[in-house]
């Protein structure tokens, strides 16, 4: 086989010419050019690998001239080299493509490192910012997502189930929410509860404030502030907005793209169209944790010991066949941190004029049967 | 298209002369007159990543400007950005490394690429990444003082603030000059080592060395 190369010499009146490779019997190489022709003993050569992008190939006569040299782009050759019968010749050819190839991982190695280190900066960087570019976001959009959202988080977790209409069960949640909601100061959000009749025992919060309970849970709870602790917990994701946090910090740098260019309608209809399918997704501990305090806050201000809500998850989780079947503890898991944490920051914010609620609990439940 | 080097070697310029239809690619900003019949094009030339890589990575310009005589030939006077020389290089389906902010215009044919320079570019003090000009055509570039062109055969030594281009058939690794103390006193610092055949081009200033002298002259508030 020919491979095309250059030949640099100093009889050359350009210091270079371009010549036509040759490998014969495995460790002679001929270099012919217009003018006449130079023959290479690999047995005695120097090769090397070397260019700016390690894909070149350098051939001295041997270790101690570098004149005349031969460059060749194709590697083939190093490939046909290493074939060779001659055992030296095969090694020196080995040993070039051995350097080539480290030059060329250490190469990619550095560019994997350094995209590494820029993207963990950029998503630490993005998740400091979310919340900044969320107060840019309008409350709207939130209500919308959630509507969106609805349906699709029903058919997911209970198809097919029905409103619950039964008035005592109605009101009786209504009290609970509105000693929430009042608390809440200068809240953008409407809370409205729909409740669902399923034995699934869970309970969750779209952003923009609609609220679904599931009869399984109320089944589960034991008392007026048991349930409360939950809402409490629930309504704080939607205050903070955390939803549309973990959206802006998902879809990145195009949503922070198109809220400061200030096209708000591009920058909704993305957000709408991936935000109820990231719904999801569900919240990162530091959410969780967040939910938790402030849900405990405003329990406090709104007059109802939280020791129901943390009373509720030792309770469940006592029961290990239990905690499996209840998916709210799923997403909400109660490891021994977390419920110590939750009494020292009761602690720190006991109730303030606890007033009863008038729900005969007992009474609910038979309603719901 | 023809071209004319003007006021070399300090402060020059390149008068372009295209034929009707002919275009020339260069730096936003690179333009210093024109005749009326020419009409500009800016586009992120490579898309907008490859124009982001260009601009953060090889301190060029986000944006190109293309430029198109119609309706007859036109001429066209393009200046680098700083003082020093111009070079004139007919590339012929060959490639040049040229270190960051040296590509001035060139045909539109010719394809330019940011290349990482290695972990050892760090210290080089030419920026991590540096442009492949890669095929046929006119290339135009600068540099910070006057341009002379060496030809290495094996090895060769150039100051890392001195590098303006390369052949890419010459790779290089950095290195200190002689011991600790003269890596700190010798004002040499870091140089480039390069290995292999082909040809470099040298700038016969330094951008660093002029920014340090002329730091001295900066005017300085005091402080009441």
């Amino acid at each position: 086989m020919n491979y095309k190369a250059t030949l640099y010499s100093e009889q050359f009146t350009d210091g270079k010419v371009s010549v036509e490779l040759q490998l014969f019997h495995g460790d002679l190489l001929i270099a012919r050019h217009d003018s006449g022709s130079v023959e290479f003993d690999l047995k005695n050569a120097k090769l090397v690998a070397g260019g700016f992008d390690n894909n070149m190939l350098y051939i001295y006569p041997d270790h101690n001239v570098t004149s005349p040299a031969i460059l060749v782009q194709d590697l083939s050759l190093l490939k046909e080299i290493s074939a060779s019968s001659n055992e030296i010749v095969r090694q020196k050819a080995m040993q070039a493509t051995g350097i080539q190839k480290k030059k060329k991982f250490n190469k990619i190695a550095g560019i994997i490192l350094i995209i590494v280190f820029f993207s963990g900066l950029m998503s630490i960087a993005f998740t400091q910012s979310a919340g900044i570019i969320v107060k840019l976001i309008p409350v709207k959009w939130d209500e919308k997502i959630g509507e969106l959202g609805y349906p699709s988080a029903i058919a997911s977790m209970a198809p097919g189930s029905t409103k619950i209409e039964d008035k005592y069960v109605l009101q009786s949640i209504e009290e609970i929410k509105n000693r929430l909601s009042v608390s809440l100061k200068n809240t953008p959000f409407k809370y409205n509860i729909t409740v669902l009749k399923s034995p699934v025992e869970n309970a969750f919060a779209l952003p923009g404030g609609k609220i679904v309970i599931f009869t399984g849970i109320l089944l589960k709870v034991d008392s007026p502030e048991e349930l409360a602790g939950i809402l409490a917990h629930e309504i704080m994701h939607v205050e903070k907005r955390h939803a549309m946090k973990q959206i802006v910090s998902r879809m990145g740098l195009s949503v922070l793209f198109q809220v400061i260019v200030g096209d708000m309608a591009d920058a909704g209809s993305v957000i709408l169209e991936v935000g109820s399918e990231l719904l999801s997704l569900g919240y990162s501990r530091n959410m969780e944790t967040e939910a938790d305090k402030e849900g405990i806050i405003l329990l406090s201000n709104a007059g109802i010991p939280a020791d129901g809500m943390i009373q509720f998850f030792k309770k469940m989780s006592e029961n290990e066949k239990e905690l499996k079947s209840m998916s709210w503890l799923l997403t909400h898991p109660l490891s021994e941190k977390r419920a110590d944490e939750l009494a020292k920051i009761y602690k720190k914010y006991p109730p303030l004029n606890v007033k009863k609620f008038s729900t005969n609990w007992k009474i609910l439940k038979s309603h719901l049967k | 298209m023809k071209h004319e080097l003007i006021g070399k070697p300090d402060f020059p310029v390149v008068k372009i002369t295209l034929n009707d239809g002919e275009c020339i690619v260069a730096e936003a900003g690179a333009m210093v007159s024109m005749t009326s019949n020419i009409a500009i094009e800016t586009s992120a030339r490579g898309g907008v990543m490859g124009s982001l890589k260009r601009m953060v990575f090889s301190g060029e310009s986000f944006f190109q400007n293309k430029f198109t005589a119609n309706g007859g030939s036109g001429e066209i006077i393009f200046a680098p950005e700083t003082m020093g020389d111009l070079h004139f290089r007919e590339l012929k389906n060959e490639a040049l490394i040229l270190s960051r902010g040296a590509y001035v215009c060139g045909s539109p044919d010719l394809k330019i690429e940011s290349k990482w320079g290695g972990f050892k570019s760090l210290f080089g003090g030419e920026g991590l990444m540096f442009q492949k000009i890669e095929g046929t055509g006119s290339l135009f570039f600068s540099s910070f003082g006057a341009i002379e062109e060496i030809v290495i055969n094996g090895e060769y030594v150039i100051d890392n603030g001195h590098i303006v281009g390369f052949e890419p058939s010459l790779d290089f690794s950095i290195e200190k000059v002689g011991g600790l103390k003269s890596l700190f006193l010798s004002g040499e610092g870091f140089v480039c080592r390069f290995k292999g055949h082909g040809k470099a081009y040298i700038q016969t200033r330094n951008h660093s060395s002029f920014a340090v002298w002329a730091d001295g002259w900066r005017k300085v508030e005091s402080r009441q």
